[in-house]
């Protein structure tokens, strides 16, 4: 049986995401921050994987995120197919495109890599705001997967497999949302405690070391990156399904890559929880303060928001989990305390 | 008509060198990325706007107080965030000044609104002048001229003071540096202020002849960060060489392509010579 204990901190996250947005969060605006939440967190465990895990700061992966938003976004567009299909087939076209852009590109090291990641989505951003195909500067405005195609619901499953990505329907929406992140959430952690996942840490120890026991480096970092890239367009698909409008600014700038980096640094870099913890406390603060300021536009709450994460980065060097960890190890030496003395 | 666009596209990249050095030398001595550093030219060009509206000052003439504005901005910023998040990955430290950059250029929104400001008579005009049958606009030489000027002095810093030197050792080896009882905590304050202080002074060339509002320097930064990585870490004379590279290319790339696609070809350059340099055109 699996170690229930061990997991206590997912299943109670888990209980909170169900329970929130059905009792005291059960507003819109709860529901699309949760969504928002869902969705950042969903790619930052797949940029944990190759940057936490193995070590490679990739400050480009909009690049994945965008193509998985555009994949899906197009097949359901111009070839009415669901956009189930469609995030596996843009997952694909993400892993393919990173195995082949990084094949040469993880040669690099360090910063030199990922400037090098940088460059690639900025490169996709420029192609995709001129390529007429996919609507060049204007985007794409997705219809109502109901409206598109007619007859598509017509047997009870059909329909919910239908609805369930059609965030008309908000609720089940996020709760579809829930279940692929919980699905890439279990993913990431067997990856973590596997043969592959040792490979990848090894790696991120110590190049030398880890080519000195036989692994080769290259293949495992493109392992990583494929994995990675595949999520990150799953991402992507939600959020062009959430969102109902695309176009290279929103989805390829480097701003949405930092979001992937900035989640999972605040929750904690290298941590299976770090991209949900960090995804939760970012939004809700962003919430509170738009709440708190009422969103003039007057560009105060991101100052105070901005002033908060430099707070916390200062107090706590090592992310939310970081606090975790310490106050986990200081339960423990008291419990073992009282132990010894009784 | 080549030639017209060769020389536009270098004095545009002597003024990026410039900012591009700045980050340099947070970035290859410390090893820190500061993604605050477009802020740091967005509060040097306010400066200059401020001055010149309030005082009447021209940002060429106010230019020192700005430089020294910034310098302070960044000793602060050193102070303040930089030196809690130096003993942990570099990763949180890049979060820490995405923090501060939120902080800052929302602050002039906050104060100055999201309009667009601008300096009007300027002491260069924009007037051309013409060379060889080019035409050359006296604002850009005298920024590129400028540019180029003070990237020289921050390298005859770095090579023939002690303090430069002892900049240079602390990025080859903090702890021999240590050892060697040089005040590692006070050279990287220095640093990072003269970090700023390079940006303040292309914020103040910079200011007469473009539109200052809050996200006036969003692409400066952007591409700062592929300058610097192009020219190699921590190499001065790369990111001058390299900003020249990067403003000709995005030129040419305008002219050739379409002025859409310039940046694509100021990408491509660096996937391309990356591949051929993994450490960057001057990198050891």
């Amino acid at each position: 049986m699996v170690n229930l204990k061990k997991y206590r901190l997912a299943l109670i996250l888990l209980a909170a995401f169900i329970l929130i947005p059905l009792t005291i969060g059960n507003t819109t605006d709860v529901h699309n921050v949760i969504i928002y939440i869902l969705i950042y967190a969903m790619v930052g465990e797949a940029w944990n994987l190759i940057t936490g895990f193995t070590g490679q700061t990739s400050f480009g992966h909009a690049a994945y995120f965008g193509i998985g938003a555009y994949t899906s976004t197009i097949m359901l567009q111009y070839y009415h197919i669901t956009p189930w299909i469609g995030m596996l087939v843009g997952g694909l076209i993400a892993a393919a495109l990173a195995f082949v852009i990084n094949f040469q590109m993880f040669k690099l090291k360090g910063h030199y890599f990922a400037i090098a990641t940088l460059c690639v989505a900025e490169i996709l951003k420029t192609i995709f705001s001129k390529w007429k195909w996919v609507g060049a500067g204007d985007g794409i405005a997705l219809t109502p997967i109901v409206a598109l195609i007619p007859d598509a619901p017509k047997s009870a499953w059909g329909k919910i497999a239908w609805l369930s990505l059609d965030v008309r329907n908000r609720l089940p929406f996020l709760f579809t949302t829930l279940a692929m992140f919980v699905i890439v959430f279990i993913v990431c952690a067997a990856l973590e405690n596997s043969k592959i996942g040792f490979y990848w840490k090894a790696i991120r120890e110590s190049h030398e070391v880890a080519e000195s026991i036989g692994i080769n480096p290259r293949n495992y970092k493109l392992l990583a990156m494929c994995i990675s890239a595949f999520i990150a367009a799953i991402g992507g698909t939600f959020f062009a399904q959430f969102f109902k409008y695309i176009d290279a600014i929103t989805v390829f700038p480097m701003s949405v890559s930092m979001i992937f980096v900035l989640v999972t640094v605040l929750g904690g870099l290298g941590n299976i929880y770090g991209p949900i913890i960090g995804a939760v406390i970012y939004y809700s603060l962003d919430l509170i303060m738009r709440r708190l300021t009422g969103s003039s536009g007057s560009g105060l709450d991101q100052v105070v928001f901005g002033a908060l994460i430099v707070l916390i980065t200062c107090t706590e060097p090592l992310g939310i989990m970081g606090i975790v960890e310490k106050v986990k190890a200081r339960l423990l030496k008291k419990k073992e305390g009282g132990k010894e003395n009784g | 008509m080549i030639g017209q666009i060769l020389i536009n596209g270098l004095l545009n990249g002597f003024v990026y060198a410039l900012v591009a050095v700045g980050l340099s030398l947070t970035w290859g001595v410390m090893d820190i990325v500061n993604f605050a550093h477009g802020e740091f030219l967005l509060w040097g060009m306010y400066a200059a706007f401020w001055i010149w509206s309030l005082v009447g000052l021209d940002p060429l003439i106010s230019l020192p107080i700005i430089v020294v504005l910034i310098f302070a901005l960044g000793v602060l910023t050193y102070l303040i965030v930089i030196r809690r998040v130096l003993k942990v990955s570099g990763l949180t430290a890049l979060l820490a000044t995405f923090g501060l950059s939120m902080v800052l250029k929302n602050l002039t929104q906050f104060f100055w609104t999201a309009n667009y400001k601008n300096i009007t008579n300027p002491l260069v005009s924009n007037k051309s002048f013409k060379v060889l049958g080019m035409y050359i606009r006296q604002d850009y030489v005298v920024a590129a001229v400028g540019a180029l000027l003070l990237t020289m002095l921050v390298m005859a810093f770095m090579n023939k003071t002690k303090t430069g030197v002892a900049i240079k050792a602390t990025s080859m080896n903090k702890q021999a540096a240590q050892l060697m009882g040089i005040d590692t905590s006070r050279i990287y304050a220095i640093t990072f202020g003269l970090s700023g202080a390079c940006v303040g002074a292309a914020a103040a060339l910079m200011a007469s002849f473009t539109p200052i509002y809050p996200e006036a320097c969003a692409l400066y930064s952007t591409l700062a960060f592929v300058i610097v990585a192009l020219g190699g870490f921590g190499n001065i004379k790369g990111a001058l060489y390299a900003g020249l590279i990067i403003g000709v290319a995005e030129a040419l790339g305008g002219y050739l392509i379409g002025t859409s696609y310039k940046y694509l070809v100021v990408f491509l350059i660096y996937l391309i010579v990356i591949q051929i340099r993994p450490r960057g055109l001057f990198g050891w």
